[in-house]
């Protein structure tokens, strides 16, 4: 079943194209990275599909809903993990984790928040300390028990692996495959080739706005990988 | 995993619950709203100060002159056959006498909005003593204790607690609501959640708007409570119609300070221009627009000061001089057209002197009508100034709802002109008709009641411009806020 | 390395054209402000001195009467604006402008130009003292707020400390880069306001009182232009370092002078008109100490008068006893008013020492109080004023008193008229201004708490060190 669907999609700032005529299907339960330098319309494709800015041009479907036209209704579907987690510092994380569950209009039991956490990776006792003494791979999995709580069908991801460690990234990659595996979407845009290729169902490399090219994980290796985007880019 | 979801889809923005929430996790924002609350009760409490300083100095002063003036009555019952009730009689009498005898008191009581609203109070005189003669001579040497230094400074009154206090409350708490989000990062994470800008605003100027009505019903309710324990006041609709301007003013602020979060780019620059703006409002316009009013209305009290100064001179002997004022008496107030009085009766020259002293005042009321019209044309001005000067403007009512503005105080002076007439009305007739006063006179004086003025209607002009201002930001910042998502 | 870091920072202000609108916004609203003060006092100046005037040709043209009646007709005294008014009016708007004078009392200034306006006065009146006490604060915020975060915000801080400089040189520099560009407003703000105001008032400049003026301004921009850079090098966020500086500003210019005036009402409360005329009504009738009735007091000075005589009745006195009762019970009753306006002007003075005492929290009430004592409108010129009205008052009605004593005889109120020169003798009210000097004893508190915020402020920059802060 397709989840994700882009239709010739562009945006343009200013006359300058960011993205031009992006035509893209997610299936269910795929994990989706998207390559491509800085400047490349990594960002922007994210931002289409949740809605933060609108389209120059074409469509961008969740669940066969379009984005721009229902914004709110694909907003339910779709949970977010930005590159940047900052959340409230004077916060706990089980109390992050509630207030941004009830702004999406969901109330959980303490206990419930805190088997989130538990699931995203995130020890019991940290869970009450307060977020500034947080580490960011810490920060990062309260982001991803905010995308659980929601119970969203897709996860978008901004660059979430860049700047941590190897650890963390190891447990991220862990953790996004079960979620792949209960069948949720991930689409998540990244510099980390070989991690894309571990995690990954399906790459795609940007150039310019463009997607140049598309090609399931389990038919490359991450060196062939490496050329095909260095040569692309 | 089983997850109960217990998604609740017709929340249309996040709940005041979720802000609350959030809002007290923060100890600067209980400490901000407990310093304001703290400024507020000091704020009634200097209010409530000034108001028993007032009722406490008229029941004082009123006690003394009533008493004077009972004992002066006395008189009427005194055994005449001896000596000391003969004089007793004739100080009440004798209309060479009682003259100089017959002091009463006037007063103007503050009000129970005076309770919020300190205004002008300190710089008018809320009591007179008033004799026979001349009104004008006799007023214009009254006047109360000034506090220069508390004069220059200002009241810290429920008054300046809303008009400056407040509004910085609303920004300290209100002014990074976006940008700060924005700022940290927090916002996409907020707004993937299915919260609009527009959502966010509303529930955090909602809820803030809640926390402020609240401490201002605290303070009003305690306001109140003081008016009915203390004063044995009960509440006005002027009490109201203050609570509407503080909310009006309150909605203004609200709308501003969104607009502000709305358009601003980041927090520096919100803080910069919600500064600004409270600068510009409070300080700046206010300063700027009195400024203009000072100089398209100018204002000489020379002669006014002047009004002061005993009438003498030899033309008082002359008995020429005389007659021919009796007769203008005559003319002016005809009760006294067939006076009696001739240049050979013993109280002449004193009726001679007094009617001088009734017809200056008669030729001078024009001239203190327009000095006082020009002071109230400068209020008035202030007061529908909101468009432009919401701060003075409201200022300027709330002080006109406190009954303490120059125009109540000019309403108070013309009142006690009036009782002055009445008492005129008493002895005038025994002076000129040559007759003793007799107790049924003094019994038409009666005392003297003060009657509160009514409100001016342009109150409402000045609130529904305020409103409509607080309108117009809120839609341009909605036009604004729609775009974003 | 600090002047090339002084000329870099108003390079990068030149190109701000937010900054050049800023200063625009003060050059107009400096010009408008003085030119309103000038103009203000000018024409103040004008109606009071043909007030006088006016009042003085009514003395002089009275006819011939009685001495005491003449006293009775009474004269008036005007306050009129001296030079520095147009810089500063102080306590002028807020206490009386005139005052008559007649025999048995003394009575209160009244007219005040508060009375007079609407309740915007309360908001501040426009003078060029307001814009240097009020707004240069605001501009010298708005040019240091992000003096040193913003750098670190914009990862130059790092650049400049790698090419030499330290990181005090750089709290020293943006200081100095402040504070030059405001001293140099304020000098010649100043100057260009002594010289119109003398050049519109007539008057002479009185440079010791411009110059202290000046010093003490120069201090108060430092302070808050140090400050302005302290702050923002002590807080990370630019966005919070401006919302501290304007809750600072608000604080100490405009609620901590109002709540420290409360405080000093509510600790020292000034007497109502009403308790002050019983006080008095009480002295004069029972004694200032209540043990010397006013009819036994007559009654002294008669038996002392006529043993001192050897006389046996008041009408053998060699001149007359009924003038010379009135200047006794005159003096008499002078005691009493200055045994009461002493104690009233105590408590005001109590008042000014609380609110003066504030000035340690807040150097705006420090400066607010130089300035006004030294533009000749502070509490202690006004009381002073007040001092030599009532001390020309009683030598006037004293000097129609020994008139009547010295020429007219017992019983001859009717009859007796004073000579054709008499009025032209007393001389009209000539009030003495107070020079910077007189003023300055009073202004003791206030100097040691700017020197005060000068040297925490100093303290605080010499042990200011980045790595507290950043790392």
């Amino acid at each position: 079943m397709t989840v994700l669907k882009a239709i010739q999609l562009s945006k343009e700032y200013n006359g300058v194209a960011a993205l031009r005529n992006l035509n893209l299907e997610i299936r269910q339960g795929e994990i989706f990275c998207l390559l491509g330098q800085n400047g490349a319309g990594k960002t922007t494709t994210i931002n289409l599909f949740l809605g933060f800015i609108a389209a120059s041009s074409g469509s961008a479907t969740i669940h066969n809903i379009d984005v721009s036209a229902n914004n709110a209704a694909t907003k339910k579907l779709v949970a977010y993990i930005p590159e940047v987690v900052q959340l409230y510092g004077n916060l706990s994380g089980i109390e992050n984790l509630d207030f941004f569950s009830r702004l999406a209009g969901f109330k959980y039991t303490d206990h419930e928040l805190a088997s989130f956490l538990t699931r995203s990776g995130l020890q019991t006792d940290a869970q009450v300390k307060r977020l500034s003494t947080y580490s960011k791979g810490m920060r990062q999995k309260v982001a991803i028990a905010i995308a659980l709580a929601k119970n969203a069908a897709v996860i978008l991801m901004d660059e979430p692996t860049s700047g941590l460690d190897p650890i963390a990234v190891a447990e991220f990659t862990k953790i996004c495959k079960a979620l792949s595996m209960e069948g949720k979407t991930i689409f998540m845009a990244t510099h980390d080739i070989f991690n894309a290729v571990n995690m990954g169902t399906n790459i795609g490399i940007m150039k310019q706005g463009s997607l140049v090219h598309q090609v399931a994980t389990n038919t490359i290796t991450a060196n062939e990988l490496q050329q095909l985007y260095l040569e692309t880019i | 995993m089983n997850i109960q979801q217990q998604q609740k889809n017709n929340i249309p923005a996040i709940s005041l619950n979720t802000q609350y929430w959030l809002f007290i996790k923060s100890k600067t924002n209980l400490l901000l709203l407990s310093i304001f609350f703290i400024a507020g009760i000091y704020s009634l409490y200097q209010g409530f100060a000034f108001k028993r300083k007032q009722v406490n100095a008229i029941a004082s002063f009123q006690h003394e002159k009533i008493k004077k003036f009972n004992d002066l009555l006395k008189g009427f019952d005194a055994d005449t056959t001896n000596k000391l009730g003969k004089e007793a009689f004739a100080e009440v009498s004798s209309p060479f006498k009682s003259n100089r005898n017959i002091v009463l008191p006037t007063f103007k009581p503050p009000v129970s909005t005076a309770i919020f609203a300190i205004g002008q109070a300190d710089l008018f005189p809320y009591y007179y003593t008033l004799k026979v003669e001349s009104f004008f001579m006799q007023i214009f040497k009254q006047g109360e204790i000034a506090n220069p230094l508390r004069s220059l400074s200002g009241h810290f009154d429920a008054a300046f607690w809303i008009i400056y206090l407040l509004p910085l409350l609303l920004i300290l708490l209100c002014f990074s609501t976006l940008s700060a989000e924005l700022g940290n990062g927090n916002w996409r994470l907020i707004n993937s959640q299915g919260i609009t800008v527009k959502k966010w605003l509303n529930s955090k100027f909602l809820f803030v708007g809640c926390c402020v009505e609240i401490m201002i019903g605290l303070i009003f309710i305690a306001a109140l409570l003081l008016n009915y324990f203390y004063f044995n006041q009960y509440p006005t609709l002027n009490d109201f119609l203050f609570l509407l301007g503080v909310n009006i003013y309150l909605i203004f602020w609200l709308c501003l300070i969104y607009m502000i979060n709305a358009f601003g780019k980041n927090t520096s620059a919100n803080a910069m221009y919600c500064g600004i703006g409270w600068v510009v409002i409070c300080v700046l316009i206010p300063v700027l627009i009195s400024m203009a009013i000072e100089k398209s209305i100018p204002i000489d009290n020379t002669n006014i000061s002047r009004m002061s100064r005993r009438p003498q001179g030899a033309k008082f002997e002359d008995s020429s001089f005389g007659t021919k004022i009796i007769r203008e008496l005559g003319v002016a107030y005809p009760i006294n057209k067939n006076a009696t009085i001739s240049e050979n009766s013993p109280g002449f020259r004193l009726a001679v002197y007094l009617a001088f002293h009734k017809l200056l005042d008669d030729a001078n009321t024009a001239a203190v009508k327009n000095y006082f019209s020009k002071i109230e044309a400068r209020q008035q001005i202030t007061n529908i100034s909101s468009i432009l000067n919401p701060a003075a403007s409201m200022d300027g009512i709330f002080t006109s709802l406190a009954n303490n503005d120059a125009r109540a105080s000019h309403d108070y002076f013309w009142q006690t002109k009036h009782f002055h007439s009445r008492l005129n009305d008493i002895y005038y007739p025994a002076l000129f008709f040559e007759k003793q006063l007799a107790k049924s006179d003094y019994a038409k004086i009666n005392t003297f009641k003060y009657q509160p003025i009514y409100n001016s209607v342009t109150l409402f002009y000045s609130y529904i411009i305020l409103l409509l201002m607080s309108w117009l930001l809120l839609f341009i910042s909605n036009k604004k806020t729609n775009k974003l998502n | 390395m600090i002047s090339k870091i002084i000329s870099h920072e108003w390079l990068q202000w030149r190109r701000d054209s937010r900054l050049k609108w800023l200063a625009i916004f003060l050059v107009v609203i400096s010009a408008f402000a003085l030119w309103h003060q000038i103009n203000f006092q000018s024409t103040l100046l004008k109606k009071r001195l043909k007030a006088q005037e006016d009042s003085r040709q009514e003395w002089l043209s009275q006819e011939l009467k009685h001495p005491h009646m003449a006293a009775h007709f009474g004269n008036y005294a005007y306050k009129k604006p001296t030079l520095l008014h147009c810089f500063d009016p102080g306590l002028t708007i807020y206490t009386g402008t005139s005052v008559y004078m007649e025999p048995h009392k003394q009575n209160d200034f009244l007219f005040s130009q508060s009375q007079e306006s609407d309740t915007g006065i309360r908001f501040g009146w426009l003078s060029p003292a307001m814009i240097c006490q009020l707004i240069l604060p605001l501009l010298i915020i708005l040019l240091s707020f992000n003096s040193i975060n913003g750098e670190y915000e914009k990862g130059t801080m790092a650049l400049l400390i790698s090419q030499g400089a330290n990181f005090r040189s750089v709290l020293i520099a943006k200081t100095a880069s402040v504070f030059l560009f405001f001293e140099g407003f304020i000098t010649l703000y100043l100057l260009v306001t002594a010289y119109c105001s003398a050049v519109y008032l007539g008057t002479v400049i009185d440079i010791y009182a411009v110059l202290y003026i000046w010093i003490v301004y120069s201090l108060y921009c430092f302070i808050w232009s140090l400050s302005g850079v302290l702050v923002s090098s002590l807080i990370k966020s630019s966005g919070t370092s401006i919302a501290l500086l304007l809750l600072l500003w608000m604080f100490t210019n405009i609620i901590l002078p109002r709540g420290s005036a409360n405080i000093a009402e509510n600790m020292h409360p000034l007497i109502t008109n009403q308790q002050f005329k019983q006080l008095l009504t009480a002295s004069i009738d029972k004694g200032i100490d209540g043990h010397d009735p006013k009819n036994e007091r007559a009654k002294k000075i008669e038996k002392e008068l006529l043993l001192q005589y050897k006389v046996d009745s008041v009408q053998q006195l060699p001149f007359n006893f009924e003038g010379f009762i009135m200047q006794q019970s005159e003096a008499y009753s002078s005691k009493v008013y200055d045994h009461h306006f002493n104690q009233l002007f105590t408590t005001l003075k109590q008042q000014k020492k609380i609110q003066s005492l504030f000035g340690i929290i807040s150097p705006y009430i420090s400066l607010r109080n130089i300035s006004m004592a030294a533009a000749n409108a502070s509490l202690e010129t006004e009381i002073d004023f007040q001092q030599q009205a009532e001390h020309y008052r009683r030598s006037f009605v004293q000097n129609m008193n020994n008139d009547m004593k010295d020429n007219s005889a017992y019983g001859s109120f009717k009859t007796y008229r004073v000579r054709k020169d008499k009025y032209a003798s007393i001389g009209d009210l000539q009030v003495q201004n107070r020079t910077m000097q007189w003023s300055i004893p009073t202004l003791f508190i206030e100097h040691i708490s700017l020197l005060l915020w000068v040297l925490f402020l100093m303290i605080l920059l010499f042990i200011s060190n980045q790595k507290k802060v950043y790392n």
